[in-house]
């Protein structure tokens, strides 16, 4: 009993540990206030938004109004309420996708690192496949086979963008198998499924978090990207689908800026506060970037 | 006879082709007795003692010869059943302890995991249990136990990797370079502890050092090897009275004494061959001041030369002259 508490603080402790110096960068702060906002709109955002953002509110493509102050689209819907359901979307799709392909990259990148020759070698040449394939490309294509609903997106996203972190992930284990404490493991007996589980994972995992932190703002980039070419899914509202709407509507010849601007900087604030949330884990991570 | 090699080669395939790090190795320990393993750095000392574990890095692989433990061969197993053999049977303790320790666990859970390993349904709490104990063994305080490698100094870190190796009191202990990095004073309580653990359990070492001092304090026996090939072996005082071959002898002339006068140190001229490319013959020969044209045609074989098992690998072995001054 007294074991398991001990060890419970000590993952608290550690936790607190990487907050402690986390916080000392005021980049990585601003990162986690700007998230933390968006979070907040994420959660709460049917109890912020004014309107229902698939009902018709007003007139179409009205101009900033204190009914509308983002004006409305081109059914007449609110566009400020849009954007704020925008944010649910983008969120969810950047972190699942981020998820799966942090998923396929470290289990494709420990078992090519971890077995070496043979096996090993196979698999980075397929992950090698995947890396010079133009990933837009790919995506659209894979998108516009497999359909236009927003999982589909999710699987497409995360599975373009798993063999960067393959590679990086195998890169970190090859140096990590020569360490004495896996020999150590080895010669204690441990067999080799034990060993990646409980040794070699552990000290990847800063890595992965850093790097699963960097590749969020990357989806979420792309689901705008296939929104904005028109393969979207046409039934959620997300930040790319609002631009595609206000392309589409020759909202920059009307001059209607309030129509695109927020969901466009949305975009960006959000993919800046994960890569410098991303950058400052990556330096707290691994003392070797700390200045 | 508790463990024997038998004629053990090992090679590592290298971009440059293939190094014989050891070459017809033979060697025994019995129970209770502690061997020492010296030579200078690159002459397959640490190889031997990888080998015996079966735990050679990549490239490296035994092609000859046997290893019996209790008369079974070590070699001829199985991988699956070699598993079981390592720590249960042979532990070690690495060179360079102080990396040896994950350090994303705490101290107790590393020393546990070589139990819960082994003995298939000990459940968690008894295997911390038996690591306290361990840990309380080797002087160190089981609190300990529950920090990170990197919070424990280098010779605490030194002491948990016996508390590990005798977790599951394996019958053979090899010891490679343990107190390479610590200071003379941690030198001397890590040696005492081993040697109490080994009368407490009647172990069997193998320890592996360039350290002629330190063997000379803590073995019985030493076993000395020059470019993978072992040339004399015989007792503490069998070595260090009575050296017979001249890579020996050398190498004891280079050890400066504090209480006689100033002197010079010779120095042995010329460097080790290289693995890749031996000298044919003797691998001593390039070096060896009184070589004779034979020592050029075959490898020399170990024979004894007195009833205590000192044997020497050597065809000037009889020569009684000063050669080294």
């Amino acid at each position: 009993m007294e074991s398991v508490r001990s060890r419970r603080w000590l993952r608290i402790s550690g936790f607190l540990n990487f907050w402690r110096v986390f916080r000392k960068n005021p980049l990585g702060l601003i990162g986690v206030v700007i998230l933390a906002c968006f979070l907040f709109i994420a959660i709460f955002c049917p109890v912020l938004s004014p309107y229902d953002p698939e009902a018709t509110v007003g007139e179409i493509a009205a101009p900033s109004s204190p009914a509308n102050i983002f004006g409305t689209d081109q059914l007449g819907r609110d566009n400020f309420s849009r954007v704020l359901y925008g944010t649910r979307i983008s969120l969810i799709l950047g972190i699942t996708a981020a998820a799966i392909a942090v998923f396929i990259g470290t289990t494709i990148g420990v078992a090519s690192g971890y077995f070496g020759k043979g096996s090993g070698e196979i698999l980075m040449r397929f992950t090698d496949m995947f890396l010079v394939l133009p990933q837009l490309a790919l995506m659209i294509i894979l998108a516009a086979l497999l359909g236009r609903s927003i999982y589909i997106i999710m699987m497409v996203v995360g599975v373009t963008v798993w063999p960067l972190m393959a590679r990086i992930v195998r890169s970190e284990v090859l140096s990590l198998k020569q360490r004495p404490f896996v020999e150590r493991a080895v010669s204690i007996g441990c067999g080799d499924f034990h060993i990646v589980l409980k040794h070699i994972l552990p000290n990847v995992l800063p890595l992965i978090t850093a790097n699963a932190i960097l590749t969020i703002p990357w989806a979420i980039i792309s689901e705008s990207t296939l929104s904005f070419i028109g393969l979207g899914d046409p039934t959620v509202v997300s930040w790319g689908s609002i631009l595609t709407s206000a392309f589409k509507n020759s909202a920059i010849m009307l001059g209607l800026w309030h129509w695109f601007i927020p969901p466009g900087l949305a975009i960006v604030l959000l993919c800046v506060s994960f890569a410098l949330i991303g950058h400052v884990a990556d330096e707290v991570l691994n003392p070797r970037l700390r200045r | 006879m508790l463990f024997e090699i038998k004629d053990l080669q090992v090679e590592y395939s290298v971009p440059g082709g293939i190094a014989e790090a050891v070459n017809k190795a033979s060697l025994n320990v019995a129970e209770g007795e502690s061997l020492g393993l010296a030579g200078e750095s690159g002459c397959g000392k640490t190889t031997l003692g990888n080998a015996i574990l079966r735990i050679l890095p990549g490239g490296g692989q035994i092609t000859g010869g046997r290893i019996d433990l209790n008369g079974v061969d070590l070699v001829k197993l199985r991988e699956e059943e070699m598993r079981q053999v390592r720590w249960r049977d042979i532990s070690m303790i690495f060179q360079g302890a102080m990396n040896s320790f994950d350090p994303t666990m705490i101290i107790e859970n590393q020393i546990a995991e070589g139990i819960l390993i082994h003995q298939r349904g000990t459940s968690k709490e008894t295997a911390l249990k038996r690591t306290r104990e361990l840990l309380g063994l080797c002087e160190i305080s089981p609190l300990l136990g529950k920090r990170y490698p990197h919070e424990l100094s280098g010779g605490m870190k030194q002491r948990a990797c016996i508390a590990m190796a005798l977790a599951l009191q394996p019958k053979l202990l090899i010891a490679d370079e343990i107190t390479t990095a610590l200071d003379v004073m941690t030198q001397a309580q890590i040696f005492t502890l081993l040697r109490d653990m080994r009368r407490k359990f009647s172990l069997s070492m193998i320890i592996v050092s360039h350290d002629l001092t330190v063997l000379a304090k803590n073995c019985d026996r030493l076993a000395i090897m020059y470019a993978g090939h072992i040339v004399e072996v015989g007792t503490i005082e069998d070595i260090f009275e009575h050296p017979q071959h001249p890579y020996v002898k050398g190498l004891l002339f280079c050890i400066p004494s504090f209480a006689g006068d100033r002197e010079i140190i010779a120095a042995i001229k010329g460097a080790p061959p290289s693995l890749l490319d031996p000298p044919r013959g003797c691998p001593f020969h390039p070096r060896c001041p009184i070589s004779i044209p034979e020592c050029e045609v075959e490898v020399p074989q170990l024979v004894s030369v007195n009833t205590n098992n000192h044997s020497v690998a050597c065809y000037r072995k009889d020569y009684k002259g000063d050669i080294w001054k």
